[in-house]
């Protein structure tokens, strides 16, 4: 029990909603998980979101727009287009099926649990985040990390993926299918005739947040996807990773390349495929 | 504060405290069949029917499922008339002290609303959010097989 709430409001709209959230001490509750695992309990009052017209994905023309109440199960079970199909991968790998069906999109960005598995290919797909209430309507995900920009009365009620035509692929390791994913991957390749014309690359669980990886990146660009070499190339530079209480990170950065490695080999795969 | 919900079929109108968890309203309520294991959404033995979906009790709190539909373990069946998820689980041997038993009846009982041939790979999916200390799952998995034979048989 949250003994301290004490009352529940329930917008209509979004300009409610944010109306509502200039009030002190009051939260948005759209799948409620955060609040039940070590959330800020000092809370007067919640906000339930489920009126709010949030819950749809939405393709228009090429572009695809995530309302920000749209739970992981849907999220798995929905057939995206191209390379965005690695989001429906990562998010089925997250948390549980009974959890998946509480856990909203923009509730994972407002808080990016460990477990969420989402901010590696949201990085790659070059996701952009919508905020109402904000100074600007779309926030690119890494200005979004970097700035906070929910604290205070604002709201994510989006997330835009722009077309994705290249070679996807996610992989996560955890000691269980449950537990949290001591590193994920997710890599996007865009090639012509075997010959990488972009390369995105993101890590997640070796800091507090995913990163993309600019000198793995490089590296990759301009290098045919058939290179033996490549696996080399992933290879991480020198960095420091945040601790972990049960690998080394000796161990965790070993598991990355054999990750990455194996990522690389799938989208071979799929470019010969096609 | 005071919510309406349809609960295990009836609708009801229920006082509770802004703040407590779904998990309690039930058990307050005397649907002790929602069992308190872990109270943090990693057990599955608190899972109940919201909607139609399974969902962790102890995740949610019971003001959000105002105007809604839940259904606990209670809810799906009697002792004069078990069903035949139940019945099944107990013929393969997959219940022993039962304590993980109503959460996992109810996840198997949504999935195969979905999906009436479920592979044991989508069993395996659809329970990933239930522990169980007992069984080691084999028998779970052969009983709702078991089950889903039967319901696609017409036998029940």
């Amino acid at each position: 029990m949250i003994k301290s709430v004490r009352r529940w409001y329930r917008p209509a709209s979004v300009t409610a909603a944010l109306e509502l959230l200039s009030k002190k001490r009051v939260k948005p509750y759209a799948g409620g998980t955060s609040f039940q695992r070590g959330g800020n309990p000092d809370l007067h009052a919640f906000l339930d979101l489920r009126q709010l017209p949030l819950h749809e994905i939405k393709e228009q023309a090429r572009d695809i727009e995530i309302g920000a109440l749209v739970r992981f199960s849907d999220l798995a079970r929905y057939s995206f287009p191209d390379a965005r199909a690695i989001l429906s991968l990562a998010v089925s790998q997250a948390a549980s099926n009974t959890l998946r069906n509480l856990i909203t999109i923009g509730g994972s960005l407002a808080d990016h649990p460990a477990w969420s598995n989402l901010l590696a290919p949201l990085l790659v797909l070059e996701a952009r985040i919508k905020v109402a209430g904000a100074a600007q309507e779309y926030y690119p995900l890494p200005q979004f990390l970097q700035e906070k920009i929910c604290a205070g009365a604002t709201l994510i009620t989006g997330v835009h993926l722009p077309p994705a035509p290249g070679f996807g692929a996610y992989r996560r390791w955890a000691r269980t299918r449950f537990d949290y994913s001591v590193v994920d991957v997710a890599v996007y390749l865009e090639c012509r005739q075997n010959q990488i014309q972009c390369a995105r690359l993101a890590l997640g669980n070796l800091w507090a947040t995913a990163r993309r990886i600019p000198e793995i990146e490089a590296r990759l660009t301009g290098r045919d996807l058939r290179d033996p070499e490549l696996p080399e190339l992933l290879k991480l530079p020198p960095v420091k990773i945040a601790p972990h209480p049960g690998f080394s990170s000796a161990f965790r950065l070993n598991l990355t390349h054999q990750l990455l490695c194996a990522v690389l080999q799938q989208i071979r795969e799929q470019s010969h495929a096609n | 504060m005071q919510i309406e919900l349809t609960l295990n079929g009836v609708f009801q109108r229920l006082d509770i405290h802004p703040g407590e968890t779904l998990l309690e309203t039930l058990r307050s309520q005397g649907l002790t069949g929602v069992k308190l294991g872990c109270g943090h959404g990693d057990c599955g033995s608190c899972v109940v029917l919201w909607n139609g979906q399974p969902v962790n009790a102890c995740q949610v709190l019971t003001a959000a499922v105002a105007g809604d539909s839940v259904t606990t373990i209670e809810g799906l069946s009697d002792l004069t008339k078990p069903h035949v998820i139940q019945t099944e689980l107990v013929k393969a041997g997959a219940v022993q002290c039962g304590f993980c038993t109503p959460g996992i009846v109810l996840s198997a009982y949504a999935l195969l609303q979905n999906k009436p041939h479920p592979t044991a790979d989508e069993i395996k999916t659809a329970l990933d959010g239930h522990l169980c200390r007992c069984t080691g799952y084999v028998k779970i998995i052969e009983g709702i097989q078991n089950a889903a034979q039967l319901i696609q048989d017409g036998k029940v």
